[in-house]
């Protein structure tokens, strides 16, 4: 079983050395500071930091960075806390370096078709800086109004719209890091094809183990000269998901592809009134993008999918308005489920596309099994689940369920042949189902990479790779949540 | 001696049949680059790994072999390595058409891969020979003219199973479109040259074979007026590739275009008009020869070279595969080149790479080539911040030959009129060479140098001069490799 780490407190010489670094005013040590910063995204896993530090510089992170690896301390970055897998928990209560005010957008070269941007510079406010020249920031995770582009470098964020433009990784060319020694390094930059290994592409996505990225040159995407968004509506989530495969088995690919379940509808519709069909199993939200020319052709072979798949209607947004409003009911999913239920857990496996029906199926079984409900709305276009299991967090019965439903759709999305993560990252909650999807010498080369960036262990330890220990020793046991004292599992 | 006793025990582990060990063989195999000790063809990922343990135990150094199509790239091979062929695993190990996936072994051929995926109608969008295997493909970071519209192999391998210096089988990534779970180490193999493990297995992101798909060529009487046009329409508009051929004559640029039969029309369409605004014409070619084979094909010897248990290498052409056409299509084209080959020259293409005001100069041989001048094929990435800086590149190059002065008068107009580099081809012998490489470096280009004539020694490193982030790499590679058997030196320096 996974144990949290012991805490430490913060010695006293760190501490002096945080307050040097920023000033009095942005180092929070009270408990009441400290609690906005026990969790992220990921609301059932939570430890309070040392300290929270806001930084606005390279150097200033360097002066903290230093500072912890003097006293041996860990750190954790922290952009808009919504990642969904703990990745900036704070584990055993280590110092938080909080990114968000590092807002700078630094350039954009319209003309190269990329920016250079701080880390704590909201994914949203990339696009709207760049509209005018008629370019966007690709990747769109739902929270892409708060989260930062920092945390989505970490996380290697996706969002609806990577299913055409890729991930947070094929949008990113270059970081300017501050490694756990302190060093500033910088690894590619504006220009693609330097020589050399990929370290742009391996930092990507690293969940913050090799260091703090301090910037970042990202692309900018040409916004398309056309868009036509279709609601195709179906009478089970059984025939959405048939209908998916059947679009990627046409070799059609959409910009964004997702599956919202009947759920999800009630929920959405109670909140925003869009006139969502209440009797749908489930709905397909397709956007197809590109020419003007060929979107009319694009949209009947996409309907042919779905009808030949039993789909009962389907409605085209007829202006920007409404689709606009289409998406807002997309990305907004997740908190209109507070009206349906207090707590829910989400999941986020990647599995082949043609094992949709099945996948969801079993999943769904699973659940029901446990006397939970679940919900869905992922990016099926991908193959990206993000099973949401209802529970309330206040019944310590419903969340041992909740967990136990947790590792049930790890271990569906295992043997389907599929991913632990495809957007969230492993972050803490799924460390214990890594030696399930990677061997122990897969795990040591990853060990083995950390440990170059990272020796001392000390920038986010805990999370994304699981310790040696973990797996050797204790086997595959699910890990003790870091629950506060009375609801433990 | 070491190698003696490592070939006796690989030959015990893989049979005697798959080590090669006959100095008249092996001195058949030999290249300007690269003259292997010995020859060892791993049946299986499990022979592999056992290889490359018993190379790490004597301490030889291996340099992984696919389709020997790119072994100009990098320093030059130790004299005491042992090529490691992949050519026996060259099976599929799963593919799934419905996901748009497929799992194969390192050493199939692209040909036959991209053969099985046509049938399906995919395709894995490169420009690539044939007869290269994905392995290598994965090793080179290979790509070509459509990245424009694509990407690289980056944006498509999913997944990747190989073995490290010490003999251990790993996988990274996984088969699924999409995935954080864990570091992303196959990024890292990628354009590594297997200096950091002997890939075994790939997995790569298909794409759908467009429906429509045509090379159009245009050409224009001023070249100002021509290459302004083709930068508007490469930013706006999706094609697949674009490419400006040097020298122009006055200009002339390719179009790839790879849609649906609606957007093909507008393309066209969108051509037609540009191509009638500047007084030009624009037919169609039907093949885009720019993917020109970077890499000389030295190893044509090697077709003659039979082993018991086969031929060894399948035959290697001078390929220029047509993107656009059927695999069966390829034989024609070949013979098509060959009646060109009679005109000597060089010329280069310049792709859009990604950005609009990026370019990548690579160039080529499009008629045929004689390796005995003093020649290298030099790959440049420029900012668009180095601009005005490269505009010496073609009087560095000195003195030259009729085909030196093709490229160079195709280089001339570019520095004052956008933001292309000209890769130059002295014939004169290495200081130039040299020089250009300064130069350009100097002037912000990241220079790589694909391929160099065999008796052309360089004076500038290859991959050029070292950059802060390598120390890592450095570090990195001390833990893939702790022996440094795989492909020492070959990389960028101290790798």
């Amino acid at each position: 079983m996974i144990q949290p780490p012991e805490r430490r407190p913060l010695p006293t010489r760190l501490l002096a050395a945080l307050r040097a670094a920023v000033g009095d005013a942005n180092v929070l040590t009270r408990a009441s500071e400290l609690y906005v910063y026990e969790c992220d995204g990921l609301t059932l896993d939570k430890a309070t930091p040392g300290a929270v530090v806001y930084v606005q510089s390279a150097e200033q992170i360097q002066a903290i960075v230093r500072a912890c690896a003097a006293d041996d301390f860990p750190f954790v970055a922290r952009g808009a806390g919504t990642g969904l897998s703990g990745g900036a928990v704070a584990l055993g209560g280590m110092v938080v370096i909080e990114t968000a005010r590092m807002n700078r957008i630094l350039e954009i070269d319209a003309e190269n078709r990329v920016a250079l941007v701080e880390p704590g510079v909201v994914n949203l406010h990339v696009t709207k800086a760049c509209a005018k020249h008629g370019l966007h920031y690709a990747p769109d995770p739902s929270s892409q109004g708060a989260c930062t582009v920092g945390g989505n470098v970490a996380e290697n964020a996706g969002g609806p719209h990577t299913l055409k433009y890729g991930v947070t990784t094929n949008h990113c060319l270059g970081v300017e890091v501050v490694l756990p020694s302190g060093e500033i390094a910088t690894f590619g930059g504006a220009l693609p094809g330097l020589p050399g290994y990929d370290l742009v592409g391996l930092f990507v996505g690293s969940e913050g183990t090799f260091g703090i990225a301090t910037k970042i040159w990202v692309r900018l995407t040409p916004n398309p000269e056309a868009v036509k968004t279709l609601l195709a509506v179906f009478p089970s989530i059984d025939s959405a998901s048939r209908g998916v495969s059947a679009i990627v088995a046409a070799g059609i690919l959409p910009a964004a592809l997702e599956l919202i379940d009947q759920q999800i509808v009630h929920a959405v519709e109670a909140y925003l009134h869009l006139g969502f069909p209440l009797d749908a199993g489930a709905v397909l939200l397709i956007e197809l993008d590109g020419l003007r020319d060929g979107l009319d052709l694009l949209a009947s072979r996409v309907m042919d999918c779905c009808r030949a798949q039993g789909c009962l209607d389907v409605r085209l947004a007829r202006d920007e308005a409404e689709r606009l409003l289409l998406w807002k009911a997309r990305k907004q999913a997740f908190g209109a489920l507070g009206r349906i239920c207090p707590s829910f857990y989400v999941q986020d496996g990647v599995i082949p596309r043609s094992k949709l029906p099945e996948v969801l199926a079993k999943i769904s079984e699973s659940v029901q099994r446990h006397g939970l409900r679940n919900a869905n709305v992922f990016h099926a276009g991908d193959g990206n689940l993000h099973p949401l299991v209802l529970f309330d967090e206040r019944d310590p019965r419903q969340v041992t369920a909740a967990l136990a439903c947790n590792d049930e759709i790890l271990q569906i999305v295992v043997d389907a042949g599929g991913m632990l993560s495809g957007e969230h990252g492993i972050g803490i909650e799924k460390l214990h189902f890594m030696p399930r999807v990677f061997s122990p010498a897969d795990l040591d080369a990853m060990r083995a990479v950390r440990k170059v960036f990272d020796p001392q262990n000390i920038s986010n330890p805990g999370k994304a790779i699981p310790s040696r220990r973990c797996w050797e020793v204790k086997g595959h046991e699910p890990p003790a949540r870091l629950l506060p004292p009375g609801r433990k599992i | 001696m070491a190698l003696d006793a490592f070939l006796t025990q690989a030959a015990g582990a893989l049979g005697a049949a798959n080590v090669l060990r006959d100095p008249a063989l092996l001195s058949a195999l030999a290249t300007p680059d690269f003259a292997p000790s010995g020859l060892c063809r791993p049946g299986s990922i499990e022979e592999l790994a056992a290889l490359v343990r018993l190379a790490a135990e004597a301490r030889v150094p291996l340099v992984p072999c696919g389709g020997f199509t790119a072994m100009s790239l990098g320093a030059r091979a130790p004299k005491d390595a042992v090529a490691v062929s992949l050519q026996r695993l060259d099976q599929m190990v799963a593919y799934e058409p419905s996901d748009l996936v497929a799992t194969a072994q390192a050493g199939m051929s692209f040909g036959a891969f991209d053969e099985t995926l046509f049938e399906h109608g995919q395709c894995l969008p490169l420009d690539a020979p044939g007869t290269s295997t994905l392995g290598g493909l994965c090793a080179t970071n290979r790509s070509g003219p459509r990245r424009f519209l694509y990407g690289t192999l980056r944006d498509h391998v999913l997944g990747l199973t190989y073995v490290t210096g010490d003999g251990v089988i790993r996988k990274c990534g996984g088969r699924v479109v999409k995935n954080v779970t864990g570091y992303a180490l196959e990024k890292l193999q990628l354009g590594a040259l297997g200096t950091l493990g002997i890939l075994a297995e790939v997995t790569v992101k298909l794409r759908p074979r467009a429906e429509t798909q045509s090379v159009q060529e245009l050409s224009a009487p001023d070249f100002d007026a021509g290459f302004a046009a083709v930068r508007e329409l490469a930013a706006r508009l999706p094609f697949s590739a674009v490419a400006v051929t040097f020298p122009g004559k006055p200009f002339s640029a390719q179009f790839g275009i790879e849609a649906s039969p609606p957007d093909h029309a507008r393309l066209l369409r969108e051509l037609e008009d540009a191509a009638a605004a500047l007084g030009g014409e624009l037919h169609e070619t039907g093949a885009l020869e720019v993917d020109a084979d970077f890499f000389p094909a030295q190893p044509r010897r090697l077709q003659a070279l039979e082993l018991p248990g086969g031929q060894l290498f399948s035959p290697v052409l001078a390929a220029r595969l047509s993107w656009s056409a059927r695999p069966g299509d390829f034989l024609e084209q070949a013979r098509k080149l060959d009646v060109l080959a009679g005109d000597a020259g060089f010329g280069f293409f310049m792709g859009f790479f990604e950005f609009p005001a990026h370019f990548v100069a690579e160039l080529y041989f499009p008629q045929g080539f004689s390796p005995k001048s003093a020649s290298a094929v030099l790959r440049a990435v420029k900012p668009a911040a180095a601009l005005p800086a490269v505009g010496s590149t073609t009087s560095a190059a000195g003195p030259s030959t009729n085909a030196t002065d093709a490229a160079s008068s195709g280089a001339a107009p570019a520095p004052s009129r956008s933001n292309v580099v000209a890769a130059v081809t002295p014939a004169t012998g290495a200081p130039n060479i040299d020089l250009v490489l300064r130069e350009l470096r100097a002037s912000g280009c990241a220079v790589s140098v694909l391929w160099r004539a065999p008796n052309l020694a360089l004076a500038e490193p290859v991959f050029g001069p070292p950059r802060a982030e390598w120390d890592w790499m450095r570090k990195l590679k001390t833990e893939f490799d702790p022996h440094r058997i795989l492909n020492p030196n070959r990389f960028i320096t101290g790798i």
